[in-house]
């Protein structure tokens, strides 16, 4: 759906890493981009500035409309885009969240130096492939939960996992939210999401989700790389996954109400996919409660997964917890809207930050940064593609006011999943990262042929204008040796 | 009845077109089996299992949506294959509403070569349209 006035949006460079897209038209403010010129260029001809300018227009915008720096065109919200709305006159969107509610990224470190597993890779990566259900229809036959439990998940998160004996109470210390939304009500989550669930807790899923052996390469902060457990040659693995069908389900089943809403609040939006409802009304509280549902299975999900990873440590290398030592760095979420509190204009106030492809970005001294991360700032995790590298960041006190905040979550594809198929054509991918010392496992071989590297844009690219911006500060360089996909 | 893989940078987008509403609820669906496994467009002699299905919308491109939300939903939960639908009745017009019978079997990951999990079906640039070659219309699935 297009509207008029957003045929041609205006753009005025602010500096050389932001843009404005100036307030006009239905806008209630300005939408913020930050993109240097090359990644510009590319995102002049997505419509992503256009769903950023629409952005704009609902109601109770507090701040600018924001986009990272990895943005492009998604439903409704672009994929990073961020927004925080008046907990008053501001509403809530699932479209400003996503299908996959706390779809997020957990990096783990580990006693072990990439020099000494070199040449034990493949086994490692070929045995988590199999504790580690990955791709279409994919579960662990010995975690069914009964209703009774998957409301306990639903409503504890991580917390969850780890009474169930999947890990350490110590890691909901480096959890976002200690990883679990509290808000959240499983009375409001319909049976048919619990269904869709109850049978991939502990699952990766397939498309860009994975599980990635890898190890330290460069680091630009080393006090900081130190501090949060980083050093040079050290072994880490990534987890990116969400809330899988769980999560799917709660955004079908709100997208339909809040659909509803619009029209009962009167609400008038350029786009039916900004479906929204006021944060104070039955139907936007309700989406927030069962959103949170939604996240807490995602948190427990990433939680099952690391145990499995330190079992497959175990199992693989024959190692012991207190040899492998694996750490959770940090987990965060890159698909959520939460209450949080933010200075705006000098004075403290609390609002909704939808962040949908986007990272929260904590700086140093802020309540909610890990006791042992406080003097540092809070991780940041940006994965890249499967064959180059991926950044931990942190928070920087500097970023700017308006970005809640707010950093970028990944590199964005480049090419669509059929012209990534196309471009491969008769490559064996797997065989060249092979060659390049990354093992790869996949349920499918065209799963690799679409997520092949270059299907993607350079990370660095993005994270480098992030840097620049002030949005959060590069701290670690990783690179995959091994990769489970979906 | 012609479907089509039609560019889309994240996710997947398809376009339809078909003489009539029947055609367009049956491509929908063997769009969404295509993308889940390898040998969608296999003829399947035995469809062992049956499911009967009445959808009540506000307009069609809900319709639309709908079905392929439970065609999903039921891949997701039970490993339902839809193959084919025999449309009983579908109306596209007040009270638009769909009749049919769902055929199909059990993913079975043995048989079938899985692609891809399915999201859910989007309301994103949806709109059916009506042109001299019958109904069209895009719809894009979340990846």
């Amino acid at each position: 759906m297009k509207s008029s006035w957003n045929d041609k949006l205006k753009l005025q460079r602010i500096n050389d890493h932001s843009w404005r897209i100036p307030r006009e038209g239905p806008m209630l403010t300005d939408g913020v981009v930050f993109a240097d010129d090359h990644l510009m260029q590319t995102l002049r001809h997505d419509r992503c500035l256009e769903q950023v300018a629409n952005v704009a227009c609902m109601p109770g915008i507090v701040g600018p409309s924001i986009g990272m720096p990895d943005i492009h065109w998604g439903y409704g919200f672009p994929i990073g885009g961020v927004a925080a709305f008046d907990l008053d006159e501001g509403v809530i969107s699932p479209g400003g969240v996503g299908y996959d509610i706390n779809c997020g990224v957990r990096l783990l470190s580990t006693r072990l130096e990439y020099a000494d597993v070199k040449e034990r890779v493949a086994e490692f990566v070929n045995l988590l492939f199999q504790n580690v259900p990955s791709g279409v229809g994919k579960s662990r036959k010995d975690l069914r939960l009964d209703e009774r439990h998957f409301r306990k998940l639903a409503t504890t998160g991580a917390r969850w996992a780890i009474d169930a004996g999947f890990g350490s109470a110590e890691d909901l210390d480096y959890i976002e939210e200690g990883g679990v939304l509290e808000n959240a009500d499983f009375d409001l989550v319909s049976d048919r999401a619990f269904a869709r669930g109850r049978t991939q807790v502990g699952t990766i899923g397939s498309g860009n989700h994975f599980v990635e052996l890898g190890y330290v390469d460069e680091i630009y902060e080393p006090r900081v790389a130190e501090r949060i457990g980083l050093r040079t040659g050290g072994i880490t693995v990534i987890i990116h996954t969400g809330s899988r069908g769980f999560g799917y389900q709660i955004c079908d089943d709100y997208l339909r109400v809040l659909n509803k809403a619009v029209s009962r609040h009167r609400i008038e939006l350029p786009d039916r996919q900004l479906c929204c409802a006021p944060l104070r009304s039955d139907e936007g509280r309700s989406y927030l409660a069962a959103m949170s549902c939604g996240a807490n299975f995602a948190f427990a999900n990433r939680q099952v997964i690391t145990h499995w990873v330190r079992r497959t440590f175990e199992d693989a290398w024959g190692l012991t917890p207190r040899e492998h030592g694996v750490h959770v760095v940090y987990d965060v979420c890159h698909n959520i809207a939460k209450i949080e509190k933010h200075v705006i204009d000098g004075s403290e106030q609390q609002v909704c930050v939808h962040r949908k492809g986007a990272t929260r970005a904590f700086a140093a001294g802020h309540p909610e940064v890990p006791e042992a991360y406080r003097d540092v700032g809070q991780p940041v995790l940006v994965p890249g593609d499967m064959g180059r590298y991926s950044f931990v960041l942190v928070g920087n006190p500097d970023a700017p006011d308006f970005t809640f905040a707010s950093c970028c979550h990944g590199a964005g594809r480049r090419l669509s999943r059929k012209k990534a198929v196309q471009e491969v054509c008769g490559r064996n991918i797997a065989r060249e990262l092979e060659a390049q010392g990354i093992h790869i496992a996949a349920a499918n071989r065209r799963t690799i042929d679409e997520e092949f590297p270059h299907a993607y844009k350079d990370v660095a690219e993005v994270v480098d204008v992030v840097d620049q911006a002030a949005l959060a500060t590069k701290v670690a360089r990783l690179r995959p040796v091994g990769v489970v996909k979906g | 009845m012609v479907f089509e893989f039609v560019e889309h940078t994240g996710d997947a987008a398809v376009r339809m077109t078909s003489p009539d509403a029947g055609g367009l609820v049956r491509d929908a669906a063997r769009a969404l089996l295509t993308l889940y496994v390898a040998d969608a467009a296999e003829a399947v002699d035995e469809l062992p299992i049956e499911r009967d299905l009445e959808l009540v919308a506000q307009d069609p491109e809900e319709l639309l949506v709908d079905l392929l939300g439970e065609l999903i939903w039921l891949f997701d939960c039970d490993g339902f294959l839809c193959r084919d639908i025999d449309v009983r009745h579908v109306s596209f017009s007040e009270p638009v509403r769909l009749v049919a019978r769902l055929r199909g079997e059990t993913y079975d990951a043995a048989r079938h070569e899985a692609l891809t999990e399915v999201k859910a079906a989007t309301y994103h640039g949806l709109k059916i349209d009506r042109t001299p070659l019958g109904l069209e219309a895009t719809i894009v699935f979340d990846l």
